[in-house]
C-alpha cells in the first residue's frame, strides 16, 4: 500500500502532464461525458500539454545561445516580450511544480464566479473564459509568488489562484463599458492580457481627439501591411528583424561562431523560421488543451451566472475596425522600437525584443478603442504610448521574476503595469512578515 | 462533406480564443436549426492546411481581405463573433441552396 501511495505522490502527480490529465479526466466524469469522449478528450488534452511543453522548451533553446553570446560580448541581457515566451519561461522555471497551475486555474475561476455571483455587493460582471490566456496567467502568477515569497506550497497555490481570480473579475468588468461601446452592444467584454489597458486608453483617447477628427476606417492602407495579419509569417519576420538587430554587437564573425559555421544570414533567417515553427507547435498544443476548457467553462458560467458578461479573447475587437487595428499595431511597434533605442542609449543592462503578441494583440485592439473614442490622432498617440509603457513595464516585471536563465515575459499591457505593481505591494507587505525573498 | 455533415472552419488571428468562441456559439445554433456539421478552428497562417476540408469558412472580417476566394468556396466574413445566431443563419442560407442533405 505504501509503495502505491509513494508511486502516486512521488512519481505520478509530480509529472505535470499526468496531474493535469487527471484533473481533466475528473472534469469529463463530472460532466458525464460518456466513456469515448472521456478517454479521447483526456488523452488529446495531455498530448496538447506535451506539445506546449515541447514547443516552449524549443522556443527557449533557440533564444538562449543568442542571448548568452550577446550578454558575454556586451553585458546586455536580452528578453523576449511575448505571451508565448512567458509561457515557455515560466513552465521551465516551475519544473515539476508546473502541474500546480491547474489548481491555480480552477481556484481563479471559482473566485471569479463567486465575485460575480455576489455582484450585488462586488459590482463584478465579467467572467473570464479565454483558456489560452488563463492558463498563462495561472502559471505566471504561480511562478511570481514562488519566486518572491517563502510560503508553503498550498498557500502559494491558493494565493496565486485568488490573485488571478480577482484580476479576471476586476479587469474584465472595467473593460466592459468601453467594449460595449466599440462593439455597439456586442454582448461581451475582453478577457485577455490588456483589458485594463483598454479601459485606461478608452478614458485617455477622447482627450486626444484634436479638432479635426479623422476615422481610420476612411483611410486607405498600403496592401503589404496585410502580411502582419498572418501569425505564421509575422512571427518569422519580427523575430528575424529583432534578433538580427540584437546580434549586431556580435559582428558577422560572432554570429557565425554561434551558428557553428553556417553563413550569418542563413542562420538568422532560420532563427526566424524556427521561432515561428515552435510557435505553431505551441499553438496546436494550446488548441488541443484549451478548446474543451473554454467550452466547459462557458457551460458552467451559463448555468451559475447566466447574466454575467462573457469575457473573451481580444481579437474579437479587431473586425469592428480593421484599419484602426493595423494602425494600432504600427504605432505600438514604433513606440516599442523607440523604447528599445532609449534602453540602448542609456546603457541599460536589459534589452527587450518584442514578439508578435504584444504588438498585434495589444496594439491592434487599443487602436480600435482609440479610433472609436478619438480618431486617428488618438490612435497614434495612445498606441505609441502603449509601446513605451509595455517595454519599460516589462523591464520592471523582469526584475521580479528571478529566472535562473533568461527568456522573457509577456509584454502585454496588464502584465507590465498592474501585475508588477501588485507584486511590488505584496513584497512590501511580505517584508513585514519576513517572507519576501 | 463527411456523410451528410457539412464541415465548417472558423478562422481568427491566432486560431485560439476568438475562433473557439465563434465555434461554440455557432455549433449550438446549428443544432437548433437541425444542421449536421463538423466544426474546427485555426489561425489565418495555418488555414491553408484545412481549406480543402472545409465546406464553409467563417472568418473575422478584418482577415477577410487577406484571402482570395476560390471557385465553389463559401466564405462568411464576421464582425461580432458572439453573434452565434446570426452566423448560423448565414450558414443556413448556404446549406439550403448548396448542401440540403445536411439538414435533418
Amino acid at each position: 500500500m505504501n509503495s502505491v501511495i509513494s508511486f502516486l505522490v512521488n512519481d505520478f502527480l509530480t509529472t505535470p502532464t499526468l496531474l493535469i490529465g487527471l484533473l481533466i479526466l475528473l472534469g469529463y466524469i463530472l460532466q458525464k461525458a460518456g466513456p469515448v469522449k472521456t478517454v479521447t478528450g483526456t488523452i488529446s488534452a495531455m498530448v496538447g500539454l506535451q506539445l506546449i511543453i515541447f514547443g516552449g522548451n524549443q522556443f527557449s533553446s533557440v533564444f538562449k545561445p543568442i542571448t548568452t553570446a550577446v550578454c558575454d560580448a556586451t553585458g546586455i541581457q536580452g528578453y523576449i516580450m511575448d505571451s508565448y515566451a512567458m509561457k515557455a519561461a515560466s513552465q521551465e522555471a516551475l519544473g515539476d511544480a508546473f502541474g500546480w497551475m491547474a489548481y491555480v486555474f480552477l481556484i481563479a475561476f471559482a473566485v471569479n464566479l463567486l465575485l460575480v455571483l455576489f455582484g450585488k455587493y462586488t459590482k463584478m460582471k465579467g467572467i473570464f473564459l479565454t483558456g489560452n490566456a488563463g492558463t498563462a496567467h495561472s502559471q505566471a502568477m504561480l511562478w511570481l509568488i514562488m519566486a518572491n515569497f517563502a510560503l508553503p506550497s498550498v498557500a502559494t497555490i491558493i494565493i496565486s489562484g485568488i490573485l488571478v481570480g480577482i484580476y479576471w473579475a476586476v479587469s474584465t468588468t472595467l473593460a466592459a463599458g468601453v467594449v460595449d461601446e466599440v462593439t455597439d452592444g456586442g454582448g461581451f467584454t475582453v478577457g485577455h492580457n490588456q483589458q485594463i489597458g483598454i479601459w485606461f486608453f478608452g478614458r485617455l483617447a477622447p482627450k486626444l481627439a484634436g479638432k479635426k477628427r479623422i476615422d481610420c476606417e476612411d483611410m486607405k492602407l498600403p496592401g503589404w501591411l496585410a502580411i502582419f495579419n498572418n501569425n505564421v509569417a509575422s512571427v518569422a519576420i519580427l523575430m528575424f528583424v529583432f534578433v538580427g538587430l540584437f546580434c549586431i554587437p556580435l559582428g558577422i564573425s560572432g554570429i557565425e561562431e554561434l551558428s557553428g559555421g553556417t553563413h550569418w544570414l542563413v542562420y538568422l533567417i532560420m532563427v526566424g523560421i524556427q521561432f515561428s515553427m515552435y510557435m505553431v507547435i505551441l499553438l496546436q498544443g494550446v488548441r488541443m488543451l484549451c478548446s474543451e476548457l473554454t467550452a466547459s467553462f462557458q457551460g458552467i458560467q451559463q448555468k451559475i451566472v447566466p447574466d454575467a458578461i462573457p469575457a473573451i479573447d481580444v481579437a474579437a475587437l479587431l473586425p469592428f475596425s480593421p484599419n484602426a487595428a493595423t494602425f494600432g499595431f504600427l504605432f505600438c511597434t514604433l513606440g516599442t522600437v523607440f523604447s528599445m533605442a532609449i534602453l540602448l542609449v542609456t546603457g541599460s543592462s536589459m534589452m527587450m525584443l518584442p514578439g508578435f503578441t504584444p504588438l498585434f494583440f495589444s496594439g491592434g485592439p487599443i487602436g480600435v478603442v482609440a479610433n472609436k473614442k478619438g480618431g486617428l490622432r488618438a490612435v497614434i498617440i495612445c498606441c505609441f504610448l502603449l509601446g513605451v509603457i509595455q517595454t519599460f513595464g516589462t523591464c520592471w516585471a523582469i526584475t521580479q521574476v528571478h529566472y535562473a536563465a533568461a527568456t522573457g515575459w509577456s509584454g502585454m499591457f496588464d502584465l507590465s503595469t498592474v501585475w508588477p505593481a501588485v507584486i511590488q505591494i505584496l513584497r512590501w507587505i511580505g517584508n513585514l512578515f519576513g517572507i519576501t525573498i | 462533406m463527411d456523410g451528410n455533415k457539412i464541415n465548417v472552419l472558423f478562422v481568427c488571428g491566432m486560431g485560439m480564443g476568438t475562433s473557439t468562441m465563434a465555434e461554440l456559439g455557432v455549433k449550438n445554433n446549428l443544432g437548433k436549426l437541425k444542421i449536421a456539421a463538423n466544426v474546427q478552428h485555426t489561425s489565418l497562417g495555418q488555414m491553408e492546411s484545412l481549406r480543402d476540408w472545409a465546406d464553409i469558412i467563417v472568418i473575422l472580417k478584418n482577415l477577410f481581405s487577406e484571402i482570395t476566394v476560390k471557385e465553389g468556396e463559401f466564405i462568411i466574413p464576421v464582425v461580432n463573433v458572439m453573434d452565434g445566431k446570426g452566423i448560423a443563419a448565414e450558414i443556413e442560407k448556404i446549406v439550403d441552396v448548396h448542401f440540403p442533405q445536411a439538414k435533418g
